[in-house]
């Protein structure tokens, strides 16, 4: 049923698919980890934990500056009543949120590709 | 040349119905998450499997559902109108919750009082118009806070309240939508699901590939990240802190559970109670009627009844206090002593 | 002639078949439209059967009229990448010999995911879509061998009624 050239092929896309696999795992550290904004249940945008940078958001809702440094991320500024998300501790683990109640915003860690520390966070 | 056809064809069809039944069964691997805001805070929904999109339409309508029935945030919700007619023929839902309720009230020594609103209010945890009310306005408050003074009739299914008195289900709300949504997951028969509901987590089966569900527990404090990790199944782990609601003023800070008996924030030494267990309705009851009692009479209670429930306390010195029944799934880094029943 | 036409579109309505069934329950690569190719059968056969002119012409009319019927854009775009991608290798290496129906399909069921691949990251403009390689190179591996040996059994009972 197969021919040598076959069996080449196989073994060479299986070799493939390994070395593909293997340099992601071992690149993916800097890449897998981003930071997901999602406001009334929708995503907003992800982005990067590896890069530092600051989300200004203004909408119908409120405004809200989200930083992003040295793989951590906390609400810098918001003009929400109550706050508690600007006093909300920096978050840099994967299902950390902070959550905006007021303006329906969430902010969360997400990673692609690699074992959870947890599932939920109970609070 | 008809014979091969029909080789060809029968070929073919099988062919057809393999693949067929092979992606059907992949397909018990997809899942569905929604997050929606609803009760006053933000929830999660993920649900594993075939129907799990349907499941989890199905929880959302639920949960808006009862966010309508028990809102005391609006005007036409059941809760709402029960405060402001002072009687009432009552739904399923709240004749349950009051049931439930009424059950804790006594099973908690009062600690679990649904008539503390009127108090929630004064402190301004209502409507977020946060204030310190005088000592003379606490204490012409407590009067009105009595779960014994509510009259229901079973049979008729009528309640009545006393004039001043108010009801909220906020420390029982949670845990019994939570119960309600694993219901509707059983319903549409998943196997694997997890709803985090503003914090308060309930699974329903194992994860997806059969291990069990690891749940962090939030820190109060700044430079530690989590009191530690549980592993369960089956089972709701709802935690109760100060750290969740409060305000400040003049230095000190207020957090939103009120002690009924007080009719101040509850200070303790305590700063939060994780309470494990299969019913969410209790474990939210729980929760808050455990952190009002304690770290002594909390951990009595439990000897009392560690069948029913398995807890994690932190008190202010972080120190974890961890009951028996969860020692070997709780992994922490924190000092922790292991709470026996004997 | 008259016959070849006639198997041209038997081979075209069975691959819109089967396109269906894959349309209906997509396989989660996570990636929106990627599709696994199972019509890659006909593909085949007719590459065997018929001139590589008219192969090329049922791999294209099927993913146009599927992509019409039950498809969208970006899955059109996707399965055409992929098709003609997978075509071009398995032509290419037919014509070189040495390999059997069973390693030109494995090379098509690869080539097929890699084409589609392609498309994607481009089209999301995002190079994380290379994280499902590894697993869609398997996956091209495995249906390819899959529809190897279908096709190895379908051709020996056809190429005697097309004769």
């Amino acid at each position: 049923m197969f021919k040598k050239k076959d069996v080449t092929l196989i073994i060479a896309v299986l070799i493939l698919a390994g070395l593909i696999a293997a340099f992601l795992r071992i690149y993916s550290g800097e890449t897998g980890e981003t930071v997901r904004i999602m406001i009334d249940g929708n995503e907003y945008g992800s982005y990067p934990l590896g890069e530092d940078s600051v989300i200004e958001i203004g909408n119908a809702f409120g405004y809200n500056r989200i930083v992003i440094e040295n793989g951590e991320v906390f609400m810098q500024e918001a003009d929400c009543p109550d706050q508690y998300c600007v006093e909300h501790k920096a978050i840099s683990k994967t299902n950390e949120t902070i959550v905006c109640l007021p303006h329906k915003l969430v902010v969360e860690l997400h990673v692609q590709n690699r074992e959870d520390d947890f599932d939920s966070i109970a609070q | 040349m008809k014979e091969r056809w029909k080789r060809v064809l029968s070929v073919g069809v099988l062919m057809i119905v393999g693949i067929t039944i092979g992606l059907f069964l992949r397909d018990d691997n997809k899942s569905v998450t929604k997050n929606l805001f609803a009760m006053d805070t933000y929830m999660e929904l993920t649900a594993y499997g075939r129907n799990s999109e349907e499941a989890v339409e199905a929880a959302v309508q639920e949960i808006q559902r009862l966010d309508a029935l028990l809102s005391t945030g609006s005007e036409m919700s059941e809760v709402t109108i029960v405060n402001r007619e002072k009687k009432g023929s009552l739904s399923e839902d709240y004749a349950y919750l009051l049931k439930r309720s009424m059950e804790l009230w006594k099973l908690t020594d009062g600690a679990f009082d649904i008539t503390v609103y009127p108090l929630m209010q004064a402190w301004g945890f209502a409507d977020k118009k946060y204030r310190v009310p005088s000592v003379t306005e606490i204490e012409s408050l407590l009067t009105y806070v009595d779960t014994s003074k509510i009259s229901y009739d079973e049979t008729t299914n009528e309640v009545v309240i006393p004039e001043q008195a108010q009801i909220d289900f906020g420390g029982i709300a949670k845990g019994y939508t939570s119960s309600m949504v694993a219901q509707i997951m059983k319903k549409y028969h998943i196997q694997s699901a997890m709803f985090n509901l503003g914090g308060n987590v309930q699974t329903v089966g194992t994860k997806a590939d059969g291990s069990l569900w690891r749940i962090a527990i939030k820190s109060p404090y700044d430079n530690v990240p989590y009191l530690g990790v549980i592993s369960i199944a089956e089972k709701a782990v709802i935690t109760s802190g100060g750290y969740e609601r409060y305000f400040e003023e003049d230095g000190i800070r207020y957090h939103h559970i009120i002690n009924p008996k007080t009719g101040m924030p509850v200070q303790n030494g305590l700063v939060s109670v994780t309470i494990i267990c299969e019913d969410g309705t209790m474990a939210d009851g729980l929760s808050t009627s455990l952190f009002v009692m304690g770290k002594e009479t909390a951990i009595s209670f439990w000897k009392a009844h560690s069948e029913m429930f398995d807890m994690i306390l932190c008190d202010e010195e972080c120190k974890l206090y961890v009951t028996e029944g969860i020692k070997e799934c709780f992994s922490t880094e924190l000092e922790y002593e292991i709470i026996s029943k004997y | 002639m008259a016959k070849k036409v006639a198997y041209s579109a038997i081979l075209v309505a069975l691959a819109m078949i089967f396109s269906y069934v894959e349309v209906l329950i997509p396989f989660h690569f996570g990636i929106p439209g990627i599709k696994l190719g199972l019509a890659n059968l006909v593909v085949v056969i007719a590459l065997y059967l018929l001139k590589p002119s008219q192969a090329f012409s049922i791999s294209v009319v099927r993913i146009v009229l599927v992509a019409f019927l039950f498809g969208s854009m970006p899955s059109m775009i996707y399965s055409l990448a992929g098709g003609v991608l997978s075509f071009t290798v398995m032509l290419l290496l037919k014509k070189s010999k040495g390999f059997s129906m069973m390693g030109i399909s494995i090379a098509g069921g690869v080539s097929h995911n890699v084409g589609q691949l392609l498309v994607a990251a481009i089209v999301v403009e995002n190079m994380s879509v290379f994280y499902y390689m590894p697993v869609l190179l398997v996956a091209g591996l495995i249906t390819g061998m899959l529809i190897g040996i279908v096709a190895k059994k379908v051709c020996r009972h056809l190429r005697v009624a097309i004769d």
